[in-house]
């Protein structure tokens, strides 16, 4: 059966893609504002440094501003920028593996602000109980516990949590069936709950 | 299927709870839903599982995009102000060379076109400057149809209308019209045959050009229809043959008086008779600038050449007897003469004696 081609210039972003393309430097500032945080957070996740996070943040948004000419809107704006984002983050991922030696000084994420460092994070797990309720503490127990995912299982966790994109859009960027992706899910849940077990229950960081 | 999609699904299938997940993520059918629903009130070891993903699922709801920092943005944007810059002199830079080249190759194209235009009109025009004494003298083709039925100018052989009197033939007439080119008579070639550009030295096509283009638009469109015409007609070629001979008859042997006779005359049967009688009228002594007009291109004049004839026996005519011949109406002029050729040419008459019994009583 012959499959009718998306038009992918419904979304919104796509279109301001499109206006990018044709010259609009505006256009590029706001995408840049919607999805910049996002893209550095997945990034982070790769790095597990923010100062490397952002580096790789500006180097994709400027790589996507010159390629601007050659943008056709093959998918939705956000699958194609979540595409770049996992390619450059496993490349990271892998290059890191070839030359560990690199990454042995690397900060750890928020070196560069917000709530401090794991050490500092980790000094004051103990006085969690007091503090259940927390939501910043608890956001950083579940960036914690993410960093001790698999890098797949947590790539697949954040596109759901932080983009809210369903099993398909996640296939479409991680290669994968949305029945695949269902699985990977299914699999990152359990193990993130037994790795929040303690915390959940005694306030202990997570190992 | 991907390997990694086949190992993650068999993986999964074994627990086969996974779609406790997709209930928790919205990704069921109705009636997926229904029947999770279903098991998870009856099951409750699945009941539990369910709390322990729904509490992750609370967490992991709770992460939130990194705080970008403003300088982040700044420098990024900063980057891209650059590339605009860079894209914007380079687009300048391109399109001034455009427009150069572009209006280099207007210019050249304007130049090519000029010259060709140039080429084109001087072509297209070459007949008219080389014939244009013939063709202000013959002024329309049922004329030139009428001259070529006269046997000095049309019918017959080439004839030759050379004089006896030969003058050097690198002196022009000193009454010949400034455009007239005897250089193209003396080659006694067929202009119609011959390639233009073979005809004319470069100062005579100069000038013949000159006097061309300084004619009116009127009798410049008259002559070049006039030159189309005689080519168009079936016998051109016999028609500019006419027309050549004519052309330098006329320059070359008629003084400017007798000219200036001839174009008094608008009316084309006037105009033939005026021919016949310049035809026949005493060629003005020879002077020095006064040459030769070879229409034939034969060095010499043949010996049976009628104009040498005819120019004998005026010569031979007294005065009396010019007097005489003169004083007929000019068609009878032309017709006796004609006559007396004929006859001499056949024999049945003596040279100049049967001319004086035609002509004159005494001797």
């Amino acid at each position: 059966m012959e499959t009718v081609p998306t038009d992918y210039t419904q979304d919104e972003d796509t279109r301001l893609m499109l206006a990018v393309k044709a010259g609009d430097a505006l256009a590029f500032e706001e995408l840049m504002n919607r999805y910049q945080g996002k893209v550095l957070s997945m990034l982070i996740h790769f790095t597990e440094s923010r100062q490397q996070a952002e580096e790789l943040t500006q180097d994709i948004f400027m790589n996507i501003y010159k390629a601007r000419g050659r943008y056709e809107p093959t998918a939705k704006f956000k699958t194609w920028l979540y595409k770049i984002v996992e390619n450059r983050g496993l490349n990271f991922l892998r290059s890191r593996k070839r030359r560990p030696e690199r990454l042995l000084n690397t900060s750890p994420p928020n070196d560069g602000g917000g709530a401090g460092g794991e050490e500092n994070l980790l000094a004051q797990s103990g006085y969690l109980p007091a503090r259940q309720y927390d939501r910043a503490e608890e956001r950083e127990m579940v960036n914690l516990a993410l960093r001790s995912l698999d890098p797949r299982y947590r790539e697949a966790v954040l596109y759901h949590h932080i983009e809210g994109m369903d099993y398909s859009q996640i296939g479409q960027i991680m290669d994968l069936t949305p029945s695949a992706v269902k699985s990977l899910l299914h699999r990152a849940r359990r193990r993130l709950a037994e790795i929040l077990a303690p915390y959940m229950k005694e306030g202990k960081r997570p190992r | 299927m991907t390997d990694e999609n086949r190992d993650i699904t068999a993986e999964a299938k074994s627990s086969d709870d996974e779609q406790l997940t997709a209930f928790i993520d919205g990704e069921l059918s109705d009636a997926d839903r229904a029947e999770v629903v279903e098991r998870l009130a009856s099951d409750p070891a699945l009941r539990v599982l369910y709390e322990k993903l729904r509490a992750v699922d609370d967490y992991l709801s709770r992460i939130e995009p990194e705080s970008v920092s403003p300088d982040l943005t700044t420098r990024t944007m900063e980057l891209v102000t650059q590339e605009v810059r860079k894209d914007y002199r380079a687009a300048r830079t391109r399109s001034r060379l455009f427009s150069l080249l572009f209006f280099l190759f207007q210019a050249a194209l304007a130049v090519g076109a000029f010259f060709a235009a140039e080429r084109y009109f001087h072509w297209r025009d070459y007949t008219v400057y080389s014939r244009l004494d013939a063709l202000e003298a013959v002024g329309t083709l049922s004329f030139l149809k009428e001259l070529s039925k006269n046997p000095f100018f049309g019918d017959g052989e080439p004839l030759s209308l050379e004089r006896d009197e030969i003058a050097p033939s690198d002196q022009e007439p000193a009454d010949a019209p400034p455009g007239a080119s005897p250089s193209a008579a003396g080659t006694g070639q067929d202009e119609s045959l011959v390639p233009p550009t073979a005809e004319l030295n470069p100062d005579d096509l100069f000038l013949r050009r000159i006097r061309f283009q300084s004619l009116s638009p009127e009798l410049r469109r008259k002559y070049r229809c006039l030159c189309r015409a005689i080519s168009n007609e079936p016998d051109a070629e016999r028609l500019n043959q006419t027309l050549i001979r004519f052309g330098n008859w006329f320059s070359e042997r008629l003084t400017e008086s007798q000219r200036n006779r001839f174009r008094s005359e608008t009316d084309e049967e006037n105009r033939l008779a005026r021919v016949e009688q310049l035809l026949l009228e005493p060629r003005p002594r020879s002077r020095p600038g006064n040459r030769l007009v070879r229409f034939s291109g034969s060095p010499t004049p043949p010996s049976d050449s009628p104009i040498a004839d005819l120019a004998g026996v005026m010569r031979n005519l007294s005065g009396k007897e010019r007097e005489e011949f003169f004083s007929l109406p000019t068609r009878s002029m032309y017709g006796t003469l004609l006559d007396f050729y004929h006859r001499y040419k056949t024999g049945e008459g003596g040279r100049s004696p049967a001319s004086t019994k035609r002509f004159g009583q005494e001797d």
